[in-house]
C-alpha cells in the first residue's frame, strides 16, 4: 500500500506477541496480510512472524528475514515470502520490544525492487536491533 | 476444499487454514533448527553444500519459501552432516519430557537435602544449587541438546557427591 493511500490517523496496534517480541501493525497492513496476499505467502509470513515473536530473528533463514540494504530509513528489515514483503523496524520500549511494520507490499505489483520509501518519520523509540545478540 | 487447492485465504475453511498453517510452521521449524546449528557452528550455506556434495543453490533452496527439496531424508542428512541427530516428537511428548525432567530434579534436590543433614562432615560444593531454582529451558532447542542438558543436570550433583565423599 502506498503511503498516500493510507487512512489518515491510522494507529499501530499490537497484532502478534510472544516471549521475545511483539509485532505492531496498522489496520490496513494487517488486513492486507490476512486477506489480500496469496495463501502461500500468508502462511509462510505468519509462521515467520510467530517464530520471530517467540524466538527472535537470529535463526530465521536469511532469505526470509533480513535487513534492507541501502534503505533510506536506518535499520529497516523485511520478511519476504513469495514476493510479499513485510517491512518494518525494531524498536524498544523496555521491557517489551516491538517490531513496527511500516509497509506490506508485493513485488509482483511493483517489479522494480527499489529500496522502500519510509512511510513515516522515525518512531519515538530508540533502535535496539543487533543481529546475533538475542541469544 | 483440499489444502493444496486454496490459493487465497478467503478460499480456506477453518480446517484447511489450520492444516496449511501447520505445514508452514513445521517447514519453518525444520529450517530454523538447521539454521540454528549452522549459526552455532559458524557455518554458511557453501560449507553445508560442500559437506553434502551439492550446489550452494540447492542448499539455498532448502531454506527457501517452497523448500520443495526439503524431504525428511534431506533433513536427516543435513543434521548428520552438521554433526547432530534429528529427533522428531510431538509437542505433547516433548512437554511431558520437560515436566518429567523437572520432577526428577526436584526429587534429586530433596535427596540431597536429606544427605546434607545426615552428614556433619558433608561439605556442599558451592556450585550446586538446591531447592526450587527455576529450570529454564528453551522449548525450541533441539532434542539432542535437550537430552544433553538432561544428562548434564542428572550427572552434575552425583559427580560432586563422589568428590565430596
Amino acid at each position: 500500500m502506498d503511503a498516500d493511500e493510507r487512512i489518515a490517523g491510522e494507529l499501530y496496534e499490537v497484532r502478534l506477541s510472544g516471549r521475545r517480541w511483539r509485532i505492531a501493525m496498522r489496520n490496513s497492513d494487517w488486513d492486507k496480510l490476512n486477506a489480500e496476499v496469496p495463501a502461500d505467502a500468508h502462511f509462510r509470513l505468519r509462521s515467520a512472524l510467530d517464530h520471530f515473536c517467540a524466538h527472535g530473528g537470529d535463526n530465521l533463514p536469511e532469505q526470509l528475514f533480513h535487513p534492507i540494504p541501502g534503505a533510506q530509513s536506518a535499520r529497516l528489515e523485511e520478511f519476504v515470502a513469495f514476493g510479499v514483503h513485510v517491512i518494518g523496524r525494531r524498536a524498544t520500549e523496555d521491557p517489551i520490544r516491538t517490531f513496527f511494520v511500516t509497509e506490506v507490499r508485493s513485488t509482483a505489483a511493483e517489479p522494480a525492487a527499489a529500496a522502500p520509501r519510509a512511510v513515516q518519520g522515525d518512531l519515538p523509540f530508540h533502535h535496539s536491533h543487533s543481529r546475533g545478540a538475542e541469544q | 476444499m483440499k489444502p493444496e487447492e486454496a490459493n487465497s485465504i478467503s478460499q480456506c475453511d477453518a480446517d484447511t487454514y489450520a492444516a496449511k498453517a501447520a505445514e508452514a510452521a513445521f517447514i519453518l521449524l525444520a529450517q530454523t533448527e538447521m539454521q540454528k546449528i549452522m549459526n552455532r557452528k559458524g557455518l554458511r550455506y557453501r560449507d553445508l553444500a560442500r559437506r553434502m556434495g551439492v550446489t550452494e543453490a540447492r542448499v539455498s533452496q532448502m531454506f527457501g519459501d517452497t523448500a520443495t527439496n526439503l524431504t525428511i531424508k534431506t533433513v536427516a542428512r543435513v543434521f548428520h552432516q552438521l554433526g547432530e541427530t534429528a529427533y522428531l516428537t510431538t509437542l505433547e511428548d516433548f512437554e511431558r519430557q520437560l515436566a518429567d525432567a523437572r520432577g526428577t530434579q526436584a526429587e534429586d534436590a530433596h535427596r540431597w537435602t536429606v544427605i546434607g543433614l545426615e552428614s556433619d562432615n558433608f561439605q556442599m560444593a558451592g556450585d550446586v544449587a538446591l531447592g526450587d531454582a527455576p529450570i529454564v529451558a528453551d522449548v525450541s532447542a533441539s532434542h539432542l541438546s535437550f537430552e544433553r542438558w538432561l544428562r548434564a543436570k542428572a550427572t552434575q550433583p552425583r559427580r560432586t557427591a563422589a568428590a565430596a565423599a
